[in-house]
């Protein structure tokens, strides 16, 4: 700890290292004031490989920005360091699968094709026409889709199926490439079941679950819904608003930040683990955490217990300390 | 019961209704055609179904003197033509420039003022300057489509593209998906029903042109023929020929439809 303000060391990881984020910050220009209105402010994220993060907080506290920057959508304004597998992030590739809420299936192609997309970009051009690539790739198509449950829908048009089916055609879409290339590394989802009902969106969190653990991949998952997010991660993000420092007292609102890092059990596969009494609590902890704008919570107190977790100094504190350029501010 | 906000029309009800209007107008013609021949069996203005009967028999049958060809069917053939040609290089263009336009911005920063330009200038307006450059062949009636519907189709297919939710470029993108891919693959199969359709919508803007030209500078042609039969006043060939005409518009968008339908089942218009 250094003085008032929260300082955590960068810890040292052994496995793979997935993200590595460090003073991270960015904005949107405001439109009335012609500035630039800051959105997220000093993140520091560390992950390695094989973890499932959520990410919540409030609605409009930037999750979805952030998960643009990670997937390459776009460039981060300023930051000391923004790597995905040990590289700077780049645009969008195959390394980053993404699953959004809505609109990423063709709707010229019938859902055995969809799927079938992946595979058919990443090989080469000569191996396209071969009978044994071809055959092997419907066997790993029809694979993907036995596995998602959409053998009986392979060959209808994606406006004719369900909520839940396309989801689950753009989660196989997304997969079915991971057998054949070891692609992609991580899977990054914005609210992916977001326009789903309760029922078919339980059993979505059961799959992607179960797929997980199968893969024993990376997935970056963004959600407004704390239950859903602290039934799926191994490791819950709360970013918010809503916090205060010595520099700021919370008025000028200058972004969010995380204001929670914790690990978490993940081997339920039952969605009654969310009718236990520790589920509660911990969604109340989280709520008084990131959601509750009357109580700030300081640079200082941000529950950061996850042994990944670290808090670089911002950019006022290093103004503070002298070794601020002016030109780096992001205002 | 059957007028007001709460009526509902039957099936046939409906049919019988709509008919009416058809019936009075093509009943009061004749009527008014048959009062005036009484008076003057010359009469050219409003000729009889006998009259452009007889008309349209001499023009499809018998040979011209001088040419020696069915002027009914050289006329047609040659509207069709230039038609045909008009559109087809004006969807190509329409396709390809609206798609590259729409996808890589640097290409709609080069486009797009001199597309607003000329798609500012009435290309009725500038069919003399068209004429007196390109000379009064083919070349200048298909140069007069292209400019008045091949450069709304680019706009239009760019919009079409632009509609394409980045979602799905990201997203193919993160499938591995080439620049090219993503052109060939991802953007331009969901945008060729929409050109059919634009290509149905700008049917009637190309019939204008075609017609405008023929009558301004040519030899043959509906067009044309309808605007030389002006000078005798024989309406009994300029009402087939208008009929006509009509008739061919209307097919064209017939056909058009049923292959949009046919061959791209999964595209819903009213999704839109
Ligand atoms: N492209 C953009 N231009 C301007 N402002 C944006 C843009 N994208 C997001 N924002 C602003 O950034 C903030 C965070 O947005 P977002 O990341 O979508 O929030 P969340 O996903 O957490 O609901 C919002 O206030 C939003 O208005
Ligand atoms: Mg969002």
């Amino acid at each position: 700890m250094n003085g008032t303000n929260g300082v955590k060391a960068k810890p040292v990881i052994t496995g793979e290292e997935a993200l590595h984020i460090e003073s991270a910050y960015h904005g949107y220009p405001d439109t009335e004031t012609g500035r630039t209105k800051r959105v997220l402010t000093n993140i520091d994220l560390l992950s390695e490989s094989g973890e499932f993060i959520c990410l919540v907080g409030p609605s409009g506290c930037g999750k979805s920005t952030l998960l643009r920057l990670i997937t390459g959508q776009e460039r981060v304004q300023q930051a000391k360091h923004f790597d995905v597998f040990s590289r700077p992030v780049g645009f969008p590739d195959k390394q980053r699968g993404v699953v959004f809420q809505q609109y990423t299936l063709l709707p010229n192609l019938t859902v055995a094709k969809n799927v079938r997309l992946g595979l058919e970009f990443q090989a080469d051009l000569h191996d396209l026409w071969r009978p044994k690539w071809r055959r092997e790739a419907n066997l790993i198509t029809m694979k993907y889709l036995e596995r998602m449950r959409l053998a009986d829908a392979a060959n209808k048009y994606p406006q004719e199926l369900s909520g839940g089916m396309r989801q689950r055609v753009a989660i196989a879409q997304t997969l079915v490439t991971i057998d054949m290339f070891g692609m992609p590394k991580v899977l990054c989802m914005d609210e992916p079941f977001g326009a789903l009902d309760p029922g078919t969106r339980e059993d979505m969190q059961v799959l992607i679950s179960q797929l997980w653990e199968e893969h024993k991949m990376t997935v970056i998952f963004v959600t407004h819904d704390l239950e859903e997010a602290v039934f799926l991660s191994s490791r819950l993000l709360v970013l918010s608003q809503y916090w205060t420092s010595d520099q700021d007292d919370g008025s000028k609102l200058s972004g969010s930040r995380i204001v929670m890092d914790i690990p978490l059990d993940k081997h339920a596969m039952s969605t009654e683990v969310k009718k236990t009494a520790e589920f509660g609590a911990l969604m109340k902890q989280v709520l008084d955490t990131g959601f509750n704008p009357n109580h700030r919570r300081h640079v200082a107190e941000f529950n950061l217990e996850h042994p990944k977790s670290f808090q670089s100094l911002s950019l006022e504190e290093d103004h503070l300390n002298g070794t601020f350029h002016e030109r780096d501010i992001v205002t | 019961m059957f007028w007001g906000i709460n009526a509902r029309p039957g099936p046939v009800f409906s049919r019988v209704l709509g008919l009416l209007p058809l019936v009075l107008l093509i009943g009061g013609y004749f009527t008014a055609s048959y009062i005036r021949h009484v008076d003057n069996p010359q009469d050219k203005l409003m000729p009889g179904a006998s009259q452009m009967y007889e008309s349209m028999k001499e023009i499809a049958t018998v040979p011209d003197k001088r040419t020696e060809q069915v002027l009914f069917w050289t006329d047609t053939k040659s509207s069709l033509c230039r038609l045909g040609i008009g559109v087809g290089v004006s969807a190509v263009l329409g396709y390809i420039l609206g798609m590259v336009i729409g996808v890589f911005p640097s290409a709609k920063s080069i486009f797009t003022p001199i597309l607003t330009l000329c798609s500012n200038i009435n290309p009725l307006a500038i069919l003399v300057i068209i004429l007196v450059f390109m000379g009064i062949g083919e070349g200048s009636k298909i140069f007069l489509i292209v400019f008045g519907v091949g450069i709304p189709l680019v706009r239009s297919i760019q919009q079409a593209v632009e509609k394409v939710p980045n979602e799905l470029i990201v997203k193919a993108q993160t499938l591995g998906a080439s620049q090219s891919q993503i052109v060939v693959r991802v953007v331009s199969p969901q945008i060729l029903p929409q050109l059919i359709e634009l290509v149905r919508v700008n049917l009637g803007q190309v019939w204008i042109f075609v017609i405008a030209a023929e009558a301004v500078a040519s030899t043959e042609g509906l067009g044309y023929r309808i605007y030389l039969q002006q000078r005798y006043m024989n309406m009994s060939l300029i009402i087939p020929y208008v009929l006509y005409i009509s008739a061919i518009a209307y097919s064209m968008d017939l056909v058009l439809q049923i292959i949009r339908r046919k061959c791209f089942p999964w595209y819903k218009p009213e999704d839109k």
